[in-house]
C-alpha cells in the first residue's frame, strides 16, 4: 500500500468545523486505499496568541521555554483531528514530533532535523490506523522539546514523508501553490504549476512563505514530490520535482524578505570580530543570511566584513545590542529594518544580462541598493526596508509580467 | 544538596500573566530562604474545561487517549511559562513535562495511576537550578502514551513528587487551608489547623474539594505532610499529618449534592444475587455509595448514587435482574448526603445522639457509618436545615 503524508497548516484547522472537514478529506484519501500520515500546525493563531502570553511575562523568554510553550499548539490540533476522525469511523491515533521519532538538534526555536526514526509511525500504520503528527515539533537528543521554526510543519511533513517513502506529500495551506511572487503583494504574481527543487529551495531561502526551506531539501534528497494545495479545494496546485535543467531559463520569482539586520564591521581586527561574533551568534542561536568578509593580501587594513542575520528570532534587540557590544566591542555597525528582494531561476547569472537590467531599473526607479549577493540561481538586492515593496513591484514587472 | 520543598499551584493561582509572576516572587522568595524547588502546576484558570468544551464540539465521546493527548497541553503552557517568568526575575529553573520528569504510570487513559517516579533528572537538574517547574496531572506509560491522573490530579503528582524526594509537600490554591465545611457556602466555616489523613480522606472522597483523595492516600502511606496554603494571602493554612494535635470529636462536614437512591425490594433471599449485583455495578465502574441491605424474609437493597449515572445504572440492573418478578426497582433522585468527619470518634461516645438529636425533625432516608464518619441522606430541601443544625451541635 502505498503512504500519503498530508500537511494542513494553520488555517485550515483554524477552528472545529474546518478540523471536521478536513478530517472528512482524510477520511476520502484512507477510503480509498492508502494509508495517510496526517501532518497538522497549530490552529489559527494559537502560536501567536502563546507567543503574545510569554511576552506578556517575559521580554526576553527562554527559547528552551518557548519550544515547550508552542509546541502545545499543535498537540492541541492533533488529537482534536484524531477525535473527528473516529468520530467518523476512522481508526487513528495522535503522535507528538517525539513519538513520531523526529530527532532534531538542539537549536531551540529554528532546530533542524538530523534523523526521523518512525517506528512508531510504521508500527500504527501497520495497524490500520491513520497517523495524525504534531508539525513544528522534534525532540533534541537531550529530550528536550525543539521547534523548527517558522514553516516548520513542512519540514515535518517531507522529514516524514523521505523516511517513510511515501509515494508523495501534500502540503495545504489557503493558497492554491507557489506564485511568481507574493500574491497578497504583487496581485500580477503568476501561479506556478511546477518547480524544480532548486528554484523552490531558493526562493523559500530568499523569503517565499510557501514553503520551507529545509523541506524542500529533505524532499529532494529523498526525490519526493511535493504537492502544493489549498485546502478548501481549487483546480490549481505546484507540484515540486526533479525536473531536468535548464528547461526554463530566465527570472522565474521575484521573492522578498524583511526585517533584515545588516552588521557591518568597521574596525582592523575584522577577522578576530567575525570569529567572536559567530560564537556568539552560535550561542545566542541568531540565525545567519549570508557573511560577507574580504580583505586584501597588498594593502593592510583594506578589506571589509559584514554579516546579514534575520531580527526574526532576535526577541530582544536591546539585549541584542548589549551582547553584541559586550563580545564584539564598538567595531561594528548595526543596520536594522532592512530588507531584500531576490531575482530567482535557472542559469540567471549565465550572463551579466539580468543583474545589469536590474540595477539600470533600480536607479532609474531611485531605489537604492545597499548590498548585491549572487548565486547561479538568484540575484538579491539589499535595501531599507521601506523600498522592499517598489522594488519587488518593478523587477516583477520587467521580468515577469512583461515577458510572459 | 539544600533542603527540597515540593509546592503545587493550582489553575486559579496561575490564571493570567500577572498571577503568574505573582507566584514566581513567591517562589524567589522560598528559594532566597535556601530551599530548592519542585513546582507543581495545574493549567491556567479554565484552560481544562476550554479543551474539553473544544474536544466536544467534535465529538461527544471522545476517544481517552487523545483526550489526554490534548488535556496534558494545558499543564504544559503554564509551567513553561512559570519557568519563563521565574528566570526573568532570575531564578535558574526548567520546566518538565510529564515525558521529561519520567513520572510513569498505568495506561488508564483520564484516570491513570502513578506506578514509580524516576527523580533522578530532577535532581540532576537541581544541581545547577534553583527550581524544577513540572507539569501536574499527568504521566507517561512505560510505552511513551502521555496519561492524566483524573480531575485534581496535580495534588497527587505534588505529593508523589515530595514522597520520592523525601521532601516537604506545599499545596497552594485560593482557598487559605482545610475548613471545617466549604466556606464559600457557610461563611461561617473555621479553618483547621490540622486534620489527619484518614479524616482528609474521608472528606475528599464527600464531596470536599480541597485536595485530591489519591494524593492524600499517597501521603498517608510515605508520611508526608501537606500543608495547604493561599498563594496570595500570608494567612496561615492547614496541615494534613498522621496525628491530629488536637484531636477535636468532629473535625469537618461536607456535602454531596445530586444523590440518587436507588431502592430494590422483594428480591429473593438469595446472597450471592447481592453478589452478582455488586460485581455488575463495578465491573459498569459505576460507584455506589451508602449501602443498606436487610432481610425480613425477602431482601431489600438500597444504596445511592451520583444523579447522572441513574440511567446506566438502570440498565445494568435490567440487565441482571430480568425476568424477576415482584421485584421493585425505586429510583428517587434529589437527595444531599451530608456528612460528619472526625478522628475523635473513634475514642468518643455519643456522637450518634447528638448527631440524631441535631437533626430531629429532618426526614433522614439512608445513615451509614464508619469509625470517622456518620453520613445521612435527606432531601435537599432539608440540607441547608441539616447543615446548619449539625454546624451549631459539633461547633464547626
Amino acid at each position: 500500500m502505498s503512504i500519503v503524508v498530508q500537511k494542513y497548516g494553520g488555517s485550515s484547522v483554524a477552528d472545529a468545523d474546518k478540523i471536521k472537514s478536513i478530517a472528512k478529506k482524510v477520511y476520502d484519501v484512507k477510503k480509498s486505499g492508502n494509508d495517510v500520515v496526517v501532518v497538522v500546525s497549530a490552529m489559527g493563531k494559537t502560536t501567536d496568541s502563546l507567543i503574545e502570553l510569554a511576552k506578556s511575562i517575559s521580554s526576553n523568554p527562554q527559547k528552551r521555554e518557548m519550544d515547550m510553550l508552542l509546541s502545545t499548539g499543535e498537540r492541541i490540533t492533533m488529537s482534536l483531528v484524531c477525535i473527528a476522525l473516529n468520530e467518523l469511523g476512522i481508526e487513528s491515533i495522535s503522535l507528538t514530533g517525539s513519538q513520531a521519532g523526529i530527532i532534531t538538534n538542539d537549536r531551540h526555536n529554528d532546530a533542524r532535523v538530523i534523523e526521523v526514526r518512525p517506528f512508531r509511525v510504521l508500527d500504527e500504520l501497520a495497524n490500520d490506523k491513520v497517523v495524525v503528527v504534531g508539525g513544528f515539533q522534534g525532540v533534541s537528543y537531550k529530550r528536550d522539546i525543539t521547534t523548527l521554526g517558522r514553516g516548520g510543519s513542512d519540514t515535518s511533513a517531507v522529514a516524514l514523508a523521505a523516511a517513510l517513502n511515501a509515494e508523495r506529500c501534500e502540503i495545504y495551506s489557503d493558497v492554491d501553490g507557489v506564485y511568481s511572487s507574493d500574491p497578497s503583494a504583487i496581485s500580477e504574481a503568476l501561479h506556478l504549476p511546477e518547480l524544480s527543487y532548486e528554484i523552490m529551495q531558493e526562493m523559500s531561502e530568499a523569503g517565499a512563505k510557501v514553503l520551507n526551506a529545509q523541506a524542500v531539501q529533505f524532499a529532494k534528497e529523498a526525490k519526493i514530490a511535493i504537492y502544493a494545495r489549498k485546502s478548501s479545494g481549487g483546480e490549481k496546485e505546484t507540484i515540486v520535482r526533479l525536473m531536468p535543467a535548464g528547461l526554463s531559463k530566465g527570472v522565474k520569482a521575484v521573492v522578498h524578505e524583511n526585517d533584515l539586520i545588516r552588521l557591518i564591521f568597521t574596525g582592523s581586527k575584522n577577522q578576530k570580530n567575525i570569529y567572536e561574533f559567530l560564537k556568539l551568534a552560535e550561542k545566542a542561536q541568531y540565525k545567519i543570511k549570508e557573511l560577507n568578509y574580504a580583505t586584501s593580501s597588498k594593502k593592510e587594513g583594506l578589506g571589509k566584513a559584514s554579516i546579514i542575520i534575520s531580527g526574526k528570532n532576535i526577541l530582544d534587540s536591546k539585549a541584542f545590542e548589549y551582547e553584541l557590544s559586550n563580545n564584539v566591542g564598538d567595531e561594528v555597525l548595526i543596520e536594522n529594518g532592512l530588507g531584500a528582494v531576490s531575482l530567482i531561476g535557472d542559469g540567471i547569472n549565465s550572463d551579466n544580462k539580468i543583474i545589469i537590467e536590474s540595477l539600470n531599473l533600480l536607479v532609474e526607479s531611485k531605489i537604492e541598493v545597499l548590498g548585491i549577493s549572487t548565486t547561479s540561481f538568484r540575484i538579491t538586492f539589499l535595501l531599507l526596508g521601506n523600498s522592499v515593496k517598489d522594488c519587488t513591484r518593478v523587477c516583477h514587472k520587467k521580468w515577469i509580467e512583461d515577458i510572459s | 544538596m539544600k533542603n527540597i520543598i515540593v509546592q503545587k499551584y493550582g489553575g486559579s493561582s496561575v490564571a493570567d500573566s500577572e498571577k503568574l509572576k505573582k507566584v514566581a516572587e513567591k517562589i524567589a522568595k522560598r528559594i532566597k530562604q535556601q530551599f530548592k524547588l519542585v513546582v507543581v502546576v495545574s493549567a491556567m484558570g479554565k484552560t481544562t474545561d476550554n479543551l474539553i468544551k473544544l474536544s466536544k464540539e467534535i465529538s461527544i465521546n471522545p476517544a481517552p487517549r487523545e483526550l489526554d493527548m490534548l488535556l496534558t497541553t494545558g499543564e504544559q503552557v503554564s509551567a513553561s511559562l512559570l519557568a519563563i517568568a521565574l528566570n526573568d526575575i532570575g531564578v535558574k529553573c526548567k520546566s518538565l513535562n510529564a515525558f521529561q520528569a519520567e513520572i510513569l504510570t498505568t495506561g488508564d487513559f483520564n484516570q491513570a495511576r502513578i506506578k514509580n517516579l524516576k527523580v533522578k533528572k530532577i535532581k540532576d537538574l537541581l544541581k545547577d537550578d534553583d527550581a524544577v517547574i513540572i507539569t501536574g496531572f499527568q504521566g507517561i506509560t512505560e510505552e511513551g502514551e502521555i496519561t492524566t491522573l483524573g480531575r485534581g490530579g496535580s495534588d497527587t503528582s505534588a505529593v508523589a513528587l515530595a514522597a520520592a524526594m523525601s521532601a516537604k509537600c506545599e499545596i497552594y490554591s485560593d482557598v487559605a487551608g482545610i475548613f471545617t465545611t466549604d466556606p464559600r457556602i457557610h461563611p461561617g466555616a473555621k479553618k483547621l489547623k490540622y486534620i489527619t489523613y484518614d479524616e482528609m480522606l474521608e472528606m475528599s472522597s464527600l464531596g470536599a474539594k480541597v485536595l485530591h483523595s489519591r494524593s492524600v492516600e499517597i501521603a498517608k502511606k510515605f508520611g508526608i505532610t501537606i500543608y495547604c496554603g493561599s498563594t496570595f494571602s500570608e494567612e496561615e493554612g492547614s496541615y494534613v499529618m498522621k496525628k491530629n494535635i488536637e484531636q477535636p470529636v468532629v473535625s469537618g462536614l461536607s456535602v454531596m449534592d445530586n444523590q440518587t437512591q436507588v431502592t430494590l425490594s422483594n428480591l429473593p433471599l438469595d446472597y450471592t444475587l447481592v453478589h452478582q449485583i455488586f460485581e455488575k455495578v463495578a465491573k459498569e465502574g459505576l460507584n455506589v455509595d451508602m449501602i443498606s441491605i436487610i432481610s425480613n424474609g425477602g431482601l431489600n437493597i438500597s444504596f445511592t448514587v451520583i444523579e447522572d449515572k441513574k440511567a446506566h445504572i438502570s440498565k445494568a440492573l435490567s440487565q441482571i435482574l430480568k425476568g424477576m418478578k415482584d421485584l421493585n426497582i425505586n429510583y428517587n433522585s434529589g437527595y444531599s448526603k451530608i456528612s460528619i468527619v472526625g478522628i475523635g470518634m473513634k475514642s468518643s461516645s455519643g456522637v450518634a445522639a447528638k448527631y440524631f438529636k441535631a437533626l430531629a425533625g429532618i426526614p433522614v432516608k439512608l445513615v451509614t457509618t464508619s469509625e470517622i464518619k456518620i453520613s445521612c441522606l435527606v432531601e435537599e430541601k432539608y440540607k441547608e436545615k441539616a447543615v446548619k443544625a449539625l454546624i451549631n451541635t459539633f461547633e464547626l
